[in-house]
């Protein structure tokens, strides 16, 4: 990438200095050029260490999209240069790289099918169909089948099961605290892991034929 | 270099749930789509135009193809790699760009279905103003004071006119405060340094009115209070009741539980009432009413701003209360109260 695009779009940040904080509008997006950066949300009552970025990475871009609320903060770990676009510039940038575009195309193909798959999640009125169903989409995400016979380890937590499905955190908690007495998954620190996926994909995928059925009627 | 490949009548090029990297583009001859849709069996299909892309989502992001593409009388497609394709794509920003708006609207409209099935499950989507504030509050009582001091100076610079602007701006003292007494950054280094300047923190008093409720404890403490005002109620000490309830504000109670926030509304108006602070009962009933118009109190709420009027010697105003009350199905012993008021008052008139 060239100097002159860092001329036009570029800005740099301190070590330590927010970028944008979770919730704040907007409608820009940033490229890394040196330097990284941390995503942090709050969840429940304390504040998580979602991802570290560096050169080469996008964060922010659904904004752009979407003109939503940013869903995390960004903190400039170290000194940082990044390339900031905006709907206005955003033309000039896949023009003028276009290995950029190529990279927001693949994110939002991979977003695209989350989101989907999401929604097939929150298409059940089920609590407890849709927390054993994210745990299938957790898999799924790992690239694990559900023909899998060994048991699967998920790195995620209750929050995070009931944040992506909708579910109230008790609520989830519950359902995940049942699962566990019937043996069917058990809970690490920061894991959960599946003891038979085949057996969970059974049962939701029995519930999804009746809500087909249903749907269909 | 990208190879053609000639299709027969009623030929499939792929099928939902085959797994593969190549992306296609219909040269000639037609091609449908079938795919399944997110909420039925039923299947949806899509034809294609001649110079149409295919099979770029799944291949790009490595997933599972989700339709089936095939020819029904036959087609040529143009097969790429996606080594091929990113080569195409660099040289063709529109059709990147097109692809881009395609793709952005698809993710919009799937945003949309999934934000109607959350709020219609009954989880709370609060303002985005709001949102902000708290988490304004959470940095605050964090001790990440230079956070806090972003976000309520984001929180003021995109809402103006929000409901907390001037407890942001207090917010931003407070903050500058723990800055200067020398903790600046505590927390945005990693967790080192969690445990300095707890004391001293507490100069920094963070709960003097401590409003929102993005902790448990919090939201915990105002349910506390609520619980006490509650009773204060039931026992008839509207005095001390009506102090308790004024420790927060009911709306906060919102984010606790709804009932409770209904709830509280009924009995601080019903507090004023019973004090004799006629007019603010009037009021405070009329906001409930606003605010709860399904109410199942709706006609003793009715019937008090009636008696309020009453006692302020509004008697017209009362009598028309009395009226609406002593008409609302069920007839219950409201509406006979309501009756009998209505007959002294115009027996004396």
């Amino acid at each position: 990438m060239g100097d002159s695009l860092f001329d036009k779009f570029g800005k740099t940040f301190k070590a330590n200095q927010i970028i944008f904080c979770e919730h704040e509008p907007g409608d820009d997006f940033y490229l890394i050029q040196t330097g990284k950066v941390r995503l942090n949300k709050v969840v429940g009552t304390k504040e998580k260490t979602l991802d570290i970025l560096g050169e080469g990475d996008i964060f922010g871009e659904m904004a752009i999209l979407e003109e939503a609320p940013r869903s995390a903060t960004a903190i400039a770990q170290e000194p940082v240069t990044a390339l900031n676009f905006n709907k206005a510039n955003f033309e000039t940038l896949l023009v003028s790289d276009p290995q950029l575009a190529i990279k927001l195309l693949k994110i939002f193909s991979k977003r695209i099918y989350e989101a989907k798959r999401r929604l097939m999640i929150l298409n059940f009125t089920e609590s407890e169909t849709r927390v054993v169903d994210t745990l299938l989409m957790l898999a799924e995400q790992k690239g694990i089948s559900h023909d899998e016979t060994e048991p699967v380890e998920l790195d995620t937590n209750e929050e995070q099961i009931a944040n992506w499905c909708a579910v109230k955190l008790d609520e989830a908690r519950k359902i995940i605290k049942k699962y566990q007495n019937m043996g069917k998954i058990n809970l690490k620190a920061g894991k959960v892991i599946i003891k038979n996926i085949t057996e969970l994909s059974r049962f939701v995928y029995n519930k999804r034929k009746v809500q087909y059925e249903e749907n269909n009627q | 270099m990208a190879i053609t490949r000639n299709y027969k009548a009623g030929a499939v090029v792929y099928f939902e749930g085959d797994k593969s990297g190549e992306i296609y583009v219909l040269k000639s001859g037609n091609l449908t789509l079938t795919y399944r849709g997110i909420e039925t069996t039923s299947y949806m299909t899509e034809k294609l135009n001649e110079g149409d892309f295919f099979g770029v989502k799944s291949s790009l992001a490595r997933y599972k193809r989700e339709e089936t593409a095939q020819t029904a009388s036959g087609g040529t497609v143009l097969v790429l790699t996606i080594q091929e394709f990113e080569d195409l794509a660099k040289k063709n920003s529109k059709l990147v760009l097109k692809m881009l708006k395609i793709f952005s609207t698809q993710l919009r409209r799937i945003g949309k279905q999934a934000a109607s099935l959350i709020s219609s499950s009954g989880e709370e989507t609060p303002e985005p103003s709001l949102s902000l504030f708290k988490i304004g509050d959470y940095y605050l009582n964090d001790k990440k004071f230079d956070q806090a001091l972003y976000a309520f100076h984001k929180y003021i610079e995109c809402f103006p006119t929000a409901e907390y602007v001037s407890q942001a701006r207090e917010r931003i003292e407070l903050a500058k405060r723990g800055i200067s007494t020398g903790f600046e950054g505590v927390g945005t280094e990693g967790e080192t340094s969690e445990a300095e300047g707890t004391n001293e923190l507490d100069e920094v008093n963070l709960d003097d009115d401590s409003f929102m409720d993005e902790s448990d404890s919090e939201e915990s403490k105002i349910s506390e209070l609520y619980q006490e005002a509650v009773k204060l109620v039931s026992e008839s000490q509207f005095s001390e009741a009506l102090e308790t309830f004024s420790q927060f504000e009911l709306s906060q109670l919102k984010a606790v539980n709804k009932s409770f926030y209904e709830n509280a509304s009924f009995e601080k108006s019903y507090c004023y009432y019973e004090l004799g602070q006629y007019s603010e009962a009037v009021g405070a009933f009329t906001n409930y009413i606003k605010e709860h118009p399904k109410t199942e109190r709706m006609k003793s709420a009715l019937l008090h701003i009636g008696k309020s009027h009453n006692s302020m010697g509004e008697k017209n105003r009362a009598i028309s209360f009395f009226k609406k009350v002593s008409g609302l199905p069920p007839k219950d012993e409201l509406n006979e109260e309501a009756t009998k008021l209505l007959k002294d008052l115009e027996d004396k008139g």
